[in-house]
C-alpha cells in the first residue's frame, strides 16, 4: 500500500476535443511545482484524475500543500493505493481508517467502481468496507445523510484508491491555457487580487509597476516585488516591469487642471501598458478597479481611461465590495504586504477635489497641453524588467 | 560610500574592533579555561561600561538592547511597586519601547499621566501635580530620539524627592549615553537607566540596564540565572565586548562643532530647523517647506546622502505622536526629516548634505 495524492479536475473535464491540451498544462504546472520538492514523484492521468505517486523519501506534506495552488484542479485528496482485490482493499481500510477518519464520530463509505469488471458492485464494496471500518473503530456511527467524513474507495482500471475526501483545489483553468495578460500592479489591495483572479482563469500574468522616484522609494518597489511573488506562486513565472512616471506627473502638475491629475495619469498608464502589451504580444490589460470605489473609478472616469488602450481591459474586481476583495487578499497572502504604508505614485499629487464625472472633451483638452507622445516614449525608455 | 546622517538610528561598528574577539568563544558559565577567558572578557567589559556610567559594575546588567532594557524597567518597576501605587508618570514623546509597555499596563488598570513636552521642554509644573499622589514609576527619556530635546532629568529627580511619591525613576538614555552631559550625568539621577550598544559603535543586539544598588525589580527572562539571576540567557560576550570597546573609544568632544556646522548648512539650504529649548548635539529635526519627508529622503538617498524621516511621511499612517507633542503643525510634520551626526561626520559630508539639500529645494521646493 502506497501513499498517493489525487488531483480531481474541475471544469476542464467539460472540455471537448481539446481537453488533452488542458490536461497537459495541469501536468506541466504540477511537474514544475514538484520539481522543487524533495523526493521524486510519478504522475499518471486517468479518468479525470491525476494520480501522483511519491517515492519513499518524498516530502508529501509540502507536495500536498503545493497542489492546492494548481489552477484547473477542483479538489486535492491524500490517500492510499492498494491492489485490486477485496482482501487487499479491506485490509487497507482497516489499517488506514483511524488516520483517514481522524476524530470523526460519524462516517459513511462511498465506493466508486469505474472498472466494471471488478466482481463486486459499488454498494457491496461500500458495505464491506464500512464493516471493516467498524471492526477497527467500533465507536463510530454510520450516517449516510451527513457524515463527518466520507471514506471513499475508488476501484480504477489499474489499482484501488482509498481516501477520506479531498480539500478544495485552486479551481479555475490551467495556467497558460488563456494566453498572457499585463497586470497594472500598484502597492494596493485590489490589483494583486485582480492579478490572482485573472491568473485563475488560465492566463500567465506579467506585472507593470509605475513608480515615481524620488516621490516613491525603494521600499515601495520592494513591496510590489513581494506582491508579484505571491501571484507568481500560482502561475510559476512572471515578469515584473517597472516604468517611471515622474516626468509625466511633474508635467501634469505643472500644466493641467488639478481636478484631472489622477485621470490624466491613469490615461498615461493605459497608453504605456498598451504599448508594452503590443510589443510583447500580450492580449489584455488587467486592473484592480472596482466601480465607484474612488473618483477615478466611476463609470464616466472608466470610459475616459478605457478610450486609450486598444486591447481589452479586464477588471475582475469591478463588481466587488472592498470587503470581498480584502477577503481574497487575505486568502492569497497579499493583504499584509499591501497594507504597508509606503507612498505610491497614485498617492502623490492627489487632487483635493478630483473630477468624478469627467467628459472625454474635458480630458482631451487637458491632454492637448502636453507632449503626450514624447512623455510616453521617454517613460517607456525608463522600463526595467525583473524576472521573478 | 555615501554621506551618512542617520547616527541616531545606528552607527558603523567602532574601527578598533577586530576579529580577535571571536576567538573568545567560551560560555562564561563554564568552569574550564575557555569559560574563564569569556568570563574575564565579560567582567572587564562590565567594569569599563560601569566606569563610563560612573556606576558600580554590580549595577550594570547586559540585555539584548534598549527595547529589552526599557520593557524590563517598565514592567519590572511597576511589578516591584504594585502594592505601593498603580500610577505611572511618563511624557508624551517617549520611544515606543517605553510607550508601548506603559500603554499595556494602562490597559491592565494602571493610571498613566503623560507630561507635555511641547517645544521640547518637559512641563515641570504638570510633573509636580502628577507627583502629588503615590506613584509607582516615573519614566522620562534623557534625549528625545526624533527632536534631540534634552529633558531635565535632574529636575525630575528633585520633584520626585520633594514630593515623597515613592516612585522609581527610569530614564531611557539611549540617545544620551556618552553623547550628552558629563559621564554619569544621567546615572546619578535615576534608579533605572537603559542604554544601547549600536548607537555608539557597538553591535546590534546588545544593550544594558543600569539598576541602582538597593533597587530590586523582578526579572523578565528566567532560566539559567545569568546576570545574577536578573537576566537569564547565555551572555552575548562578543556583543558586550564590542559595546565596551566602542564606549571606551567614543569621544563626544567634537560633537558640538559638527552639530553647529551641520545646523548652519541645513539653514543655508533653506530648511527650517525645529530646535528645542535644551538640545543635544547630534540630532537636528528640520522641515523643507512643501516637500514631503519621503520625497526628500528618497531623493537624497539617490544622490548618496542618507538621513531618515522623523515623521510618518505617508498620509496612510497615523500622524507623528512625537512631533505633534513637540507642537509642530501638520505641514511641518509631513515634511520633517531627522539629521543625526557623530564625531565621524566630516566637513565633506556636511558639504555634500548642503549641496544635496539645495538641489532638492530647487527641484521640489515651492
Amino acid at each position: 500500500m502506497k501513499e498517493i495524492i489525487l488531483l480531481k479536475y474541475g471544469e476542464l473535464v467539460l472540455k471537448g476535443l481539446n481537453r488533452s491540451t488542458f490536461v497537459a498544462l495541469v501536468e506541466k504546472r504540477v511537474r514544475n511545482l514538484l520539481s522543487g520538492v524533495s523526493g521524486s514523484f510519478s504522475l499518471r492521468y486517468a479518468q479525470s484524475t491525476l494520480c501522483i505517486r511519491p517515492s519513499e523519501d518524498a516530502d508529501v506534506d509540502t507536495a500536498f500543500a503545493l497542489m492546492k495552488r494548481v489552477f484547473g484542479v477542483a479538489s486535492v485528496c491524500r490517500g492510499y493505493e492498494c491492489g485490486k482485490d477485496m482482501d487487499a482493499i479491506t485490509s487497507a481500510v482497516r489499517e488506514k481508517a483511524p488516520e483517514l477518519l481522524g476524530r470523526a464520530s460519524t462516517f459513511r463509505c462511498n465506493a466508486k467502481r469505474s472498472d466494471k469488471k471488478f466482481p463486486y458492485p459499488s454498494p457491496e464494496i461500500s458495505a464491506i468496507c464500512g464493516g471493516a471500518v467498524l471492526d477497527v473503530m467500533p465507536h463510530l456511527k454510520v450516517n449516510m445523510a451527513s457524515p463527518d467524513v466520507t471514506l471513499t474507495v475508488e476501484v480504477r482500471d489499474d489499482a484501488a484508491f482509498i481516501h477520506g475526501g479531498g480539500e478544495r483545489g485552486a479551481g479555475g483553468m490551467p495556467t497558460g491555457s488563456g494566453g498572457r495578460a499585463l497586470l497594472l500592479l500598484s502597492g494596493g489591495i485590489d490589483s494583486p487580487v485582480a492579478g490572482y483572479m485573472i491568473a485563475k482563469r488560465g492566463l500567465y500574468v506579467d506585472g507593470l509597476y509605475f513608480e515615481s522616484p524620488p516621490y516613491t522609494g525603494d521600499q515601495a518597489r520592494e513591496k510590489v516585488v513581494a506582491l508579484a511573488q505571491k501571484i507568481k506562486g500560482y502561475t510559476g513565472k512572471m515578469f515584473l516591469n517597472t516604468v517611471s512616471v515622474t516626468e509625466i506627473q511633474e508635467e501634469i502638475v505643472k500644466k493641467c487642471d488639478e481636478r484631472t491629475f489622477t485621470l490624466m495619469l491613469r490615461r498615461f498608464m493605459m497608453r504605456i501598458s498598451d504599448r508594452l502589451a503590443e510589443e510583447f504580444g500580450i492580449g489584455a490589460l488587467v486592473t484592480g478597479e472596482s466601480l465607484g470605489q474612488v473618483a477615478s473609478q466611476t463609470l464616466e472616469a472608466l470610459s475616459v481611461t478605457d478610450a486609450v488602450p486598444t486591447r481589452p481591459v479586464l477588471r475582475p474586481c469591478i463588481g466587488m465590495d472592498k470587503s470581498e476583495i480584502t477577503d481574497i487578499a487575505r486568502k492569497i497572502g497579499t493583504y499584509d504586504i499591501s497594507i504597508l504604508a509606503y507612498e505610491d505614485c497614485c498617492t502623490v499629487f492627489t487632487p483635493k477635489h478630483p473630477l468624478t464625472r469627467p467628459t472625454p472633451e474635458q480630458i482631451e483638452a487637458e491632454e492637448a497641453k502636453l507632449d503626450v507622445e514624447g512623455l510616453t516614449e521617454r517613460a517607456l525608455a525608463t522600463r526595467e524588467v525583473i524576472r521573478l | 560610500m555615501g554621506h551618512y546622517f542617520d547616527y541616531a538610528a545606528t552607527s558603523p561598528v567602532c574601527a578598533s574592533i577586530g576579529c580577535d574577539v571571536f576567538r573568545t568563544f567560551g560560555n562564561p558559565s563554564s568552569s574550564h579555561a575557555e569559560g574563564a577567558a569569556a568570563r574575564r572578557l565579560l567582567e572587564e567589559s562590565r567594569r569599563d561600561i560601569a566606569a563610563l556610567m560612573c556606576s558600580d559594575p554590580e549595577e550594570v546588567f547586559f540585555t539584548s538592547g534598549a527595547t529589552e532594557s526599557n520593557c524590563t524597567a517598565v514592567f519590572g518597576a511597576c511589578a516591584a511597586r504594585a502594592r505601593h501605587s498603580k500610577v505611572i508618570v511618563t511624557d508624551d514623546s517617549e520611544h515606543p519601547s517605553v510607550a508601548a509597555p506603559v500603554a499595556q499596563l494602562e490597559s491592565r488598570g494602571y493610571t498613566v499621566v503623560r507630561i507635555s513636552t511641547r517645544g521640547g521642554r518637559l512641563d515641570t509644573d504638570a510633573l509636580r501635580d502628577a507627583l502629588s499622589q503615590p506613584v509607582a514609576l516615573v519614566s522620562i527619556m534623557a534625549v528625545n530620539n526624533e527632536t534631540g530635546a534634552v529633558y531635565d532629568i535632574p529636575a525630575v529627580r528633585r520633584e520626585i524627592d520633594r514630593s515623597g511619591c515613592g516612585a522609581l525613576l527610569h530614564c531611557d538614555a539611549v540617545q544620551g549615553f556618552l553623547k550628552y552631559g558629563r559621564n554619569g550625568f544621567f546615572t546619578s539621577q535615576c534608579d533605572l537607566m537603559s542604554v544601547s550598544a549600536h548607537k555608539i559603535g557597538g553591535l546590534k543586539g546588545c544593550g544594558a540596564l543600569f539598576v541602582r544598588r538597593g533597587v530590586r525589580i523582578p526579572p523578565m527572562l528566567l532560566g539559567g540565572g545569568q546576570e545574577k539571576g536578573f537576566r537569564s540567557g547565555t551572555e552575548n560576550t562578543v556583543g558586550i565586548y564590542c559595546f565596551a570597546e566602542a564606549a571606551r573609544n567614543f569621544g563626544s568632544s567634537a560633537l558640538k562643532g559638527v552639530y553647529e556646522k551641520t545646523l548652519d548648512a541645513v539653514i543655508r539650504a533653506g530648511l527650517s530647523p525645529h530646535i528645542p529649548e535644551s538640545h543635544c548635539y547630534h540630532i537636528i529635526s528640520a522641515s523643507m517647506p512643501g516637500v514631503r519627508s519621503e520625497t526628500l529622503i528618497n531623493y537624497l538617498s539617490s544622490v548618496g546622502v542618507y538621513l531618515s524621516a522623523s515623521s510618518a511621511c505617508s498620509s496612510k499612517k497615523k500622524g507623528n505622536r512625537v512631533l505633534e507633542a513637540f507642537g509642530l503643525a501638520p505641514d511641518e510634520i509631513n515634511s520633517a526629516v531627522r539629521i543625526s551626526v557623530s564625531p565621524l561626520t566630516g566637513d565633506e559630508d556636511i558639504a555634500a548634505l548642503e549641496s544635496a539639500l539645495l538641489s532638492a529645494r530647487e527641484r521640489f521646493g515651492k
